[in-house]
């Protein structure tokens, strides 16, 4: 019995193999990843001086309201059973993770009244310009969806919010939730090359996945969520009425860590 | 006749209204690790050179999503070849530029060497302090996908923060995959961001940074209009 149990466990275990996303081939250190399908938009932004190489940037008035939308790409674990599909054929299967980032509002690094700048601009050496803002406060949701209807990206439909943004970001079963720690973005133009990063922390409050999270994994709170923030006008990143084009991940904690031992070595240990 | 004509002019209409549609459109999305050669002393003195391993994680849905096959193959990507060419550093704020010449190789694999399956709970093949047995040459065997020439490299990262960032224009220079890639957008962009310290179970030592990021093509705005429109602006 013992035998045919092992047996079956055995097959199981292969028959999970044999259906594991293929996404696991990029797992490295990472929660879940987001890549050219998020954008954002705020209530009061404005955009810099024309640089020499004719774009501009977008850059925020303290107390501009900012929202973030997305589609998730990738899940590992303890969320590797969680994988998007958004190319089925079949419109009807196609399974969308989208997530919105609320509730952050620009608050430096400058100064002064509502409504004045809050995006530092700063000179990079002889030709270059740095740019940096902070957002106080933030939430994020992020849900599961079929059929997906999310707009993509080459498809954002223009000036948000509209019809789409956020609402089909926002619709469908809850499965994560939690504050973010503020958000700091930090940009850079250097001749042609333009680049920029975001970085805050997150940790999970709720979601009907909340569970799984809380129980296989020590993640604590404030684990980090980063990746590359483009504020380039108005091509190179932004859609119509965006201010900005993200992509970056959820890092993990690390597990706990374990150490193989004897019951000996463990008693040893009582003695 | 007329009827006739104002068809074919209705549909050449909606065929230059198509562009009108267009935006920015992401080519490959990534994550891996980076790290210099020599290792060690000032990070990314002059002379130095700038690499990248890592997985792709995205495809264009239009251009490259219908010819992968995730299932079967890994791919994977490896940057090379930037050389640090100047180098500032003031209030904790790294600044690099590179000298034009770097380039980027995405490869299909369906040896899955890097990839070190199954994974979890197997590490992919990063291994420790590179170059080394298996990085990068697991990740840049197979077939190439496409390749990229880098120019206009640079980087910076802020230690007060603690984040940065790499960005270079990038141009597709072959792969099997190119020919699905409208050649009008083989020129583009290519960005990554740097991030923490490599940390974790998977994590490998010796590499500077885990990044995430993706080649990025800018497509210039067009908008539809109608033949009176555009002869009024002659008037």
């Amino acid at each position: 019995m013992k035998r045919k149990i092992g047996v079956a466990a055995l097959l199981a275990m292969m028959a999970l193999g044999a259906f594991t996303p293929s996404a696991f081939a990029q797992c490295t250190n990472i929660l879940i990843k987001f890549d050219a399908d998020c954008f954002s938009y705020e209530s009061d932004a404005f955009l810099s001086a024309v640089q020499p190489d004719g774009f501009q940037a977008w850059r925020s008035n303290l107390g501009s309201q900012l929202t973030v939308v997305g589609l998730c790409t990738l899940f590992c674990s303890p969320l590797n059973g969680l994988v998007p599909d958004l190319t089925n054929p079949d419109p009807s299967q196609r399974v969308e993770y989208s997530f919105v980032w609320t509730s952050l509002t620009a608050s430096g690094p400058l100064s002064g009244a509502p409504g004045s700048p809050a995006t530092s601009e700063t000179p990079l050496g002889s030709t270059g310009t740095r740019w940096a803002t902070n957002y106080s406060g933030g939430h994020f949701y992020i849900y599961k969806n079929q059929p997906a209807d999310a707009p993509r990206d080459g498809s954002m439909p223009p000036g948000p919010p509209n019809a789409t943004v956020p609402a089909n970001f926002q619709n469908g079963t809850l499965i994560l939730e939690g504050p973010l720690n503020g958000l700091i973005t930090s940009s850079v133009r250097s001749s042609t090359t333009w680049s920029g990063t975001f970085t805050t922390t997150y940790s999970f409050t709720g979601g009907t996945l909340y569970n799984t999270v809380l129980q296989s994994w020590n993640y604590g709170g404030g684990l980090p969520l980063q990746g590359n923030w483009c504020l380039k006008y108005p091509t190179g990143c932004t859609p119509s009425g965006y201010t900005a084009h993200a992509d970056g991940q959820w890092l993990p904690a690390s597990p706990t860590g374990n150490k193989h031992s004897t019951w000996g070595a463990i008693k040893e240990l009582y003695r | 006749m007329k009827r006739k004509v104002s068809l074919l002019l209705f549909t050449a209409l909606l065929a230059f209204a198509v562009p009108a549609l267009a935006a920015d459109e992401a080519l490959l999305g990534f994550t891996g690790y980076d790290f210099k050669t020599p290792a060690g002393g000032t990070y990314l003195a002059i002379g130095d050179s700038y690499q990248a391993v890592g997985f792709v994680t995205y495809f264009n849905p239009t251009w490259l999503q219908p010819y992968v096959d995730p299932g079967a193959n890994e791919y994977t990507f490896y940057q090379h070849g930037l050389v640090v060419n100047s180098y500032s550093f003031s209030g904790n704020f790294l600044f690099v530029t590179f000298a034009n010449g770097g380039s980027v190789e995405y490869y299909e694999d369906p040896s899955f060497d890097a990839t070190n399956p199954p994974n979890p709970p197997n590490c992919p093949r990063y291994g420790n302090n590179p170059p080394n047995a298996t990085s990068p040459s697991t990740f840049s065997n197979g077939t190439l996908a496409i390749s990229g020439s880098l120019a206009n490299a640079t980087l910076y990262y802020d230690y007060n923060s603690n984040q940065g960032a790499f960005g270079a224009d990038m141009t597709i220079t072959g792969g099997v995959d190119a020919v699905y890639v409208p050649p009008g957008s083989w020129s583009g962009w290519f960005m990554s961001g740097l991030f923490n310290t490599p940390s974790g179970p998977c994590a490998p030592a010796g590499y500077d940074h885990i990044l995430s990021g993706e080649c990025r093509h800018p497509v210039t705005a067009t908008t539809g209009k109608t033949w009176g429109a555009l002869k009024k602006l002659y008037r």
